[in-house]
């Protein structure tokens, strides 16, 4: 069996989309009193994606040069960047905001970049206060606060 | 005569009283801070200053909200061009190009071409709108749903288009993104559909995390996985080296002559598009993009920062302001967000939009005309060079492990004031990831975030026309405008496989 490439693997999945949106779609009307309902729309794009995606992959086999499956993923170092903005932002409510910037781009640039302690700390402090007092204060965007009294 | 009189006296009223400039420069100043940022838009900039224009004359409050709105329209391209993080949906276009022209040290020209375009549109938008207002809004009323629902279907399928090389591609990246657009209440019954029981995905996906996730956070995941060391390439900080202001004003002079002809173009698209309710920036740029694309003697360019790709949306953008008064003014009808609150302001403050407002309230509608020319004026000498000069130097100069993580939290906090919930910030990791996947797979990002705001508009369009027609579909085709735009619409997926030129060239050849 041949190996799949990239792209086969994008029309698989996007495939496999289009088929759990019309089988979510399903419990939706199709009909409504005069017109169509909350359904039918739905249904058109979901029909029209899955026809999309076959010719998609049928186009695939006329691909002189295939991507690798491999280079479809992110690599180690961004992985952990990905990581840690995950990490970061499920700690966002019980932090509070302005401890969860200076976290998010402490850990950014001591782990990732490797800068140093010192450099990290004040740079992300620095970064995290203003751009809070910008938005808090300027602005009047209500972050969560945290533990943090302000 | 008689227009140029009033409007002659629209400026002496607005300049008679200094006060009324210096409300003109604070909307400006809040207009352009708002507008750089993400997740603040101009239509919230005008909500948080209401309270201050309550107690003032309305021609003062509507020149403070008019600085606002020229003001943030503008800047929304900036952090675009720059960044990559669309301040507001209508910069999605003009960051392809502005992009890719900061990335090759022509950052200064992209926003001075933008600066220069938006005014130029602006002018053309506002000229327009002083001349032509009350015979363009009769037109507009024959715009029905039947048409709408056409407009879109064109607008989709330039979209398609546009978005991608493949129009395969383009066209399941347009479908996702009219897929994403069907979470939320269903415009026919008010059903909740696809919201896994959410209340955040209530209102369906907003633009802004979408638009965020999906070019700034996209665009860091994959510089970082490059190892990039600056934003702009090392030919690209030669040349902001190399160039003195001189020189600037020179290359800025020479890209004007080469972009007047596209800039008249779009400002016409722009300110035709801008006169139809909900639809018409967004519509505008990228109508305004696809046919300069068209046109061009060397279309492979777009894409890959060619400068008409700037000019064209910005002017576009900008010249449909004029249209989207033009249904606030004279019929009512607000052309978008902004001009929705704007629409607000003035009923608070007792004055009734509608056919009479030039005849009985002529000092504020000649007064307000004015004042988007000055702002226009206004927002061009004072933020342009900051932005044009200042920070274009500023992004060529800052190492990309320093910007990146700035970017990420103006990103963060944009996302974040969209709905004050941290769902959005969740929002844009997931559409920073799909927009990675996307972006590898070859798969236009644009117009995935471009089909998300119009699906709505459509689905509810089509509905509309359905109820109206019974549900027949030919609806489409007895109605003139509709069959004309669907006719266009046909015709340019048709030329995605089929050259028109080689059959002519073919049949019309005599037989031997």
């Amino acid at each position: 069996m041949k190996r799949i490439g990239a792209n086969d693997f994008g029309a698989i999945i996007i495939a496999l989309i289009a088929a759990t949106y019309l089988f979510i779609n399903r419990k939706y009307p199709l009909m409504g009193d005069y017109t169509f309902s909350s359904g039918f729309y739905p249904m058109l794009l979901g029909i029209l994606l899955l026809i999309l995606t076959v010719f998609w992959f049928i186009s695939n086999r006329k691909l002189e040069k295939k991507i690798s499956l491999k280079q479809l993923f992110p690599d180690r170092s961004t992985m952990i960047m990905i990581l840690i903005l995950i990490l970061c932002t499920s700690l966002f409510n019980v932090i509070g905001a302005l401890l969860y910037l200076i976290l998010l781009t402490g850990a950014i640039w001591f782990l990732y970049e490797k800068f140093s302690l010192r450099f990290s700390i004040i740079a992300s402090v620095v970064l995290s206060v203003s751009m809070y007092v910008i938005f808090r204060y300027g602005l009047n965007v209500y972050l969560p606060k945290g533990f943090l009294p302000f | 005569m008689e227009v140029i009189a009033n409007l002659f006296n629209g400026f002496t009223v607005v300049l008679s009283d200094p006060f009324n400039v210096f409300y003109l420069l604070m909307g400006i100043v809040v207009g352009a801070l708002v507008g750089i940022l993400p997740g603040i838009g101009s239509a919230t900039a005008i909500a948080i200053l209401l309270p201050l224009i309550f107690g003032k004359p309305p021609l003062t409050a509507l020149i403070l909200m008019c600085g606002i709105y020229f003001a943030s329209t503008y800047c929304g391209a900036i952090s675009a061009i720059l960044l990559r993080i669309p301040g507001e949906s209508n910069s999605v276009i003009t960051m392809i190009d502005g992009h890719e022209l900061t990335k090759q040290g022509r950052a200064t020209e992209a926003l001075a071409m933008s600066g220069l375009a938006s005014f130029i549109g602006a002018t053309i938008g506002v000229l327009l709108l002083t001349f032509l207002a009350l015979p363009i809004s009769r037109f507009a009323l024959r715009f029905g749903p039947p048409e709408y629902c056409a407009v879109m279907i064109m607008a989709l399928v330039l979209l398609a288009a546009l978005g991608s090389d493949n129009i395969l591609k383009g066209l399941i990246s347009t479908v996702l993104g009219l897929m994403l657009g069907t979470i939320g209440a269903d415009p026919a019954g008010g059903i909740f559909r696809f919201t896994f029981g959410t209340i955040s995905l209530l209102d369906g996906i907003n633009f802004i995390p979408l638009g965020i996730g999906m070019f700034a956070i996209t665009d860091i995941f994959i510089n970082t996985e490059k190892g990039l060391e600056f934003k702009v390439s090392k030919e690209g900080r030669e040349r902001v080296k190399r160039k003195s202001l001189f020189l600037l004003i020179q290359s800025v002079i020479s890209d004007l002559k080469l972009c007047l002809v596209p800039i008249i173009r779009a400002s016409g698209i722009g300110f035709l598009m801008g006169i139809l309710p909900g639809t018409g920036h967004m519509n505008a740029t990228f109508l305004s993009y696809a046919v300069e694309k068209k046109i061009s003697k060397h279309p492979e360019k777009f894409g890959k920062g060619a400068i008409e790709g700037v000019a064209a949306p910005e002017a576009a953008n900008s010249a449909s302001n004029g249209g989207a008064m033009i249904t606030m003014l004279s019929i009512g009808v607000p052309g978008s967000k902004s001009t929705a609150m704007m629409l607000m302001a003035l009923v608070m403050m007792g004055i009734k939009p509608g056919p009479l407002l030039m005849t009985n309230e002529p000092t504020l509608a000649w007064g307000l005309i004015s004042s988007l020319y000055l702002a226009n004026v206004l927002t061009l000498v004072v933020v342009m060079p900051f932005s044009a000069i200042v920070l274009s130097k500023l992004i060529a100069v800052t190492r990309y492990s320093i910007l990146y993580p700035i970017i990420l939290v103006v990103s963060i906090l944009g996302a974040f004031s969209v709905k004050f919930d941290v769902f959005e910030v969740w929002q844009i990791i997931f559409f920073g990831l799909m927009g990675y996947f996307m972006e590898k797979l070859d798969l236009s990002v644009v117009s995935l975030a471009i089909a998300l705001i119009l699906g709505p508009l459509f689905e509810e369009s089509l509905i509309q026309a359905m109820i109206l027609s019974d549900s027949n579909p030919m609806i489409f085709i007895t109605r003139p405008l509709s069959a004309i735009m669907i006719t266009i619409s046909a015709v340019i997926i048709a030329s995605q496989y089929i050259s028109f030129k080689e059959l002519y060239h073919r049949y019309s050849r005599p037989s031997k």
